[in-house]
């Protein structure tokens, strides 16, 4: 379970705000359904809901999550529990923090080496 | 303003999706104020032939984000799971980063970039001087540069004589280039992606696209959910797959067979009158490839390909196909796509014909909308390989070695004595890698070979086969992880991965996009070209190859200028595609392309939109032509309606090998996963590969979904947990081959016959017989040859 940052632990919520993938996704949804969708989607913490077609058979959305395998579990879960999503592609992903993992690991594979 | 990095990231994240799918974002003003990354850079992703444009991410000298270009009319700023997650492979410990050679106890050790390109010029001229100027050969990949395939092209074939020159789309794309060729007389599509938007009727075949070329096939299911019954989709595909489940019309053909379900297609569009009179009248020309003949001649050609001989030769229901048929021709316009289902095949050219036939007979050609067009597999087969002519039998502009006045052309413009390129091919893929081997075996020819960028020892069909010549050969490998293949080599050098090089790929479309330097690589890794020039160099080649410097960013420049004059007076004219202009246009372009002011070409063979139709310095058409197939070899005008014979695989079931043995991909891996298997996540998603068995099959063979199955041909075997699933039919056994593990690596098992045109083999189809092992096990290993000097699995 991600730790939820206090406003007092500034430094504690920057690491936690790094240590995240965030997506610029698009939904699609069927058409007629997006209310009921966004409603749906407004109870998920790691949705962002940022705009919405004309036609309203798509939405623009931020997800989050720790690492790439949460991103997946998310994309899963949201199709499963809300049967009027047709597809989730990203667009935008920003991936900073797991370079830096995949380097730390790097460099401590080879100092083990 | 103030708003956290967090929330900048997230509104800038955002307002690329919106753009993607060009709904307005009111905050888009404030994304754009963007502090992600240090700088973000243009380029071309890399994971398949699609040709997405990418924005990559750099902060403080590190990738770190790839976003979609959403003016990228390739993909408009969607990305499939591959583009987004491949290039943290770039981050991998296992990276090669120092050059190594093997030494005399096997192992490799690490030498300076001096002492391994002596090594391996000293080496080349030695096998040169000794067996003569073919005795080393080139093995390239549809995944360099364009700068990288030219340079190493015309170092063989300007500066050795040799046209010991092939790569690895012989193994995808060769059949598609044949067809081609062959129907039109010149290579590649004349359409573009964009008439996906424009056409009503799609005709999908040999291609799982959704998994293959997410992106493209997402533009069609977006059409298909936009505008429901007003699209159709006609699948034609073994296998229930992912895109044969947005179908309205399933055509299950059985691997091989499908040549019959195209010539009953056109019979009944022939039969029904639904055929286009301009078109059959003006540019088609009926023919076996010998004989001409009218309408009627085809018509009676056709005749015995009824829809009820059909089917019980092929399993399609008679009424798919008469449906099919009516679609494709009456619900136009009509776009084809295809890949390696129709390629990878020993009737691979004829499939490639038959398609074009029906585009032909119904005008569904040369209109919005309307295009018989080959997905390419690898991001660079079109760009680097086929317009590069770094194929045994091509030069540069995709010009036949054997043609006289094109030896001339490119002499002239290599600046080296006429006479100098020999008029004969070399070795294709299947016969070079038969023909390598040892210095003092007199029955191998080729003694050394350099291979860049592929991985054949894991590739190539029937690869056990070929193991001993790599091991016994002066095998020199780049790249940039080791592979089965670096397994057998000699000298392996590490190459940087194209975001710490730049360079152009040219996509399916004929689209060129530039990738500039994005980060520096890792340890002393350096840029294919960089290796290619000094070679050239160390030889003595400096004149013929000068583009030797340290700096890519002037080196890929001198390269590509280099290649453009090359084809500047060609039908395949990139000239007016410089550097300046590519680095600025977002898109990319299109060949043809013969001047600096030209906007590209969307349609060949269109006047207005095909700039090479008003150049009569290349071609010559009649002025009131709108519609002309320019590179008919009989100077007609024409494209050729081929009356093929059908024909079923090399090598059908029987009752001791009863089933069809298919090959494929999946969405997670590239290839044979060198790459994306180094991406935890990817490799999670799919850790090994598995046989697909049909409930049927499985229940009779006593088989549960997880049992250990052996797949066995008459080459050899796999051991490979079941997937007991409808998606493939009864008699039909799939399995992927990314899964380089030496139990589940299933070239072990295909067949390396090969088609007698493209002379590209038959991975899709071979006989197969099952055999249950055990019970389930844990084969999720995630196998990766992740040390040079681990030794190879199949050489006791």
């Amino acid at each position: 379970m991600q730790e939820v940052p206090s406003p007092g632990n500034l430094i504690l919520r920057k690491a936690i705000w790094y240590e995240m993938i965030i997506t610029g996704s698009a939904i699609l949804v069927r058409s007629g359904s997006s209310q009921g969708v966004i409603e749906a989607l407004e109870a998920v913490p790691e949705v962002t809901i940022q705009a919405r077609s004309d036609s309203g058979t798509e939405l623009i959305v931020n997800l989050e999550a720790d690492d790439s395998t949460a991103l997946d579990d998310l994309c899963a879960r949201l199709k499963r529990s809300i049967p009027a999503i047709v597809d989730i592609s990203h667009v935008s992903v920003h991936f900073e923090d797991e370079v830096e993992r995949m380097i730390g690991r790097s460099k401590q594979q080879r100092e083990e080496s | 303003m103030n708003i956290t990095r967090r929330e900048m990231i997230k509104l800038s994240t955002a307002a690329f999706a919106a753009a993607a799918l060009n709904i307005p974002f009111s905050n888009q003003a404030r994304a754009e104020e963007n502090i992600v990354v240090d700088k973000w850079i243009k380029g071309a992703c890399r994971f398949c032939g699609t040709g997405c444009g990418v924005y990559i991410g750099v902060r403080e000298g590190k990738v770190v984000g790839v976003r979609g270009n959403p003016e990228a009319t390739t993909n408009f700023g969607f990305l499939c799971v591959k583009g987004f997650k491949g290039f943290l492979s770039m981050y991998h410990p296992d990276r090669i980063k120092y050059p190594m050679i093997r030494q005399a106890d096997g192992k490799f050790k690490q030498v300076t970039w001096n002492e391994a390109l002596d090594t391996i010029a000293n080496k080349f001229k030695d096998l040169q001087a000794k067996h003569g100027k073919d005795a080393v050969g080139y093995y390239g990949s549809g995944q360099c540069m364009s700068e990288e395939s030219y340079t190493f092209n015309k170092l063989w074939k300007g500066g050795f004589k040799s046209n010991m020159v092939d790569g690895n789309p012989r193994l995808c794309m060769a059949s598609a280039v044949g067809g081609y060729m062959t129907t039109f007389g010149t290579d590649e599509p004349a359409g573009s992606y964009a008439d996906i938007e424009k056409a009503k009727t799609f005709f999908l075949v040999g291609s799982n696209m959704s998994e293959c070329h997410p992106i493209i096939f997402r533009r069609i299911a977006r059409r298909k959910l936009a505008a429901g019954d007003q699209i159709n989709v006609i699948v034609c595909e073994p296998r229930l797959t992912s895109t044969a489940r947005i179908a309205d019309v399933w055509l299950p053909a059985d691997p091989g067979t499908d040549l019959a379900v195209f010539h009953c297609m056109a019979r009944e569009m022939v039969k029904n009158n639904w055929v286009d009179q301009f078109f059959v009248k003006n540019l088609c020309r009926f023919t076996t490839g010998e004989k001409v003949v009218d309408l009627k001649g085809y018509a009676d050609f056709l005749e015995e390909f009824t829809p009820e001989k059909v089917e019980k030769l092929t399993r399609v229901p008679a009424a798919n196909i008469r449906e099919a048929a009516r679609l494709f021709a009456t619900q136009g316009p009509t776009m084809s796509l295809w890949t390696m289902g129709l390629n990878q095949r020993t009737r691979g050219v004829w499939a490639n014909n038959l398609v074009h036939n029906l585009h032909l007979i119904t005008g569904n050609i040369c209109k919005d909308g309307a295009d018989s067009f080959s997905l390419t597999g690898q991001p660079n087969a079109c760009g680097g390989v086929r317009e590069t002519g770094s194929l045994c039998h091509l030069l540069p502009g995709t010009r036949l070695i054997a043609d006289a006045k094109a030896r001339e052309a490119v002499e002239k413009s290599w600046k080296i004595p006429a006479g100098t390129i020999d008029p004969k091919p070399g070795f294709h893929t299947m016969k070079m890698f038969g023909a390598l081997g040892a210095e003092n075996d007199p029955k191998k020819p080729l003694k050394g070979m350099l291979i860049t960028t592929t991985n054949p020892a894991q590739s190539l069909p029937n690869a056990p086969h070929y193991y001993k010549g790599m091991k016994d050969a002066f095998l020199v490998v780049l790249d940039i992880f080791p592979t089965r293949t670096t397994q057998f080599a000699d000298v392996v050098l590490p190459a940087a991965f194209i975001y710490e090089k730049g360079g152009i790929y040219g996509c399916s479309e004929r689209r060129s996009q530039l990738t500039s330097k994005c980060v520096v690589p890792p340890g002393e890794a350096k840029p294919d070209l960089w290796i290619g020039a000094q070679i050239a160099k160390r030889m003595g080649l400096e004149k013929l190859i000068p583009w030797n410097g340290d700096d890519p960013a002037v080196a890929y420049k001198m390269a590509w200028d280099d290649y453009r004059e090359c084809v500047k007076m060609t039908e395949h004219s990139l000239y007016g595609m410089t550097y300046e202009r590519l680095l600025k246009l977002e898109e990319g372009l299109q060949w043809p392309c013969p001047t600096e002011k030209s906007p590209g070409c969307s349609h060949r063979y269109v006047r207005g939109r095909d700039p090479i139709m008003d150049m009569p310095e290349v071609v010559q058409i009649p002025e009131t032509a709108m519609i002309y197939f320019y590179a008919d070899k009989k100077h007609e005008g024409r494209a050729n309606v081929f009356m093929r014979p059908y024909k079923g695989p090399a090598e059908p079931p029987d009752k001791d090998f009863p089933f069809f043995l298919t090959t494929g991909r999946v969405i997670e891996h590239w290839h044979s996963s060198t790459m994306t298997m180094r991406v935890p996540e990817l490799a999670r998603s799919q850790p090994n590969a598995y046989v697909e068995i049909n409930p049927e099959d499985a229940k009779a063979y006593g088989i549960n979904n997880g049992d250990m199955v052996k797949t066995i041909s008459p080459r050899g075997y796999n051991i490979l947990p079941a997937r007991v699933v409808k998606i493939s039919l009864p008699g039909i056994l799939f399995v992927p081959w990314f899964d380089q593990h030496w139990d589940r690596m299933v070239n072990r098992v295909t067949i390396d016959a090969f088609d007698e045109g493209s002379f590209q083999p038959e991975f899709k189809i071979c006989k197969a017989k099952i055999e249950r092992v055990g019970p389930p096990k844990d084969v999720a290993d995630m196998t990766l040859v992740s040390n040079l000097d681990d030794p190879f699995p199949g050489l006791a």
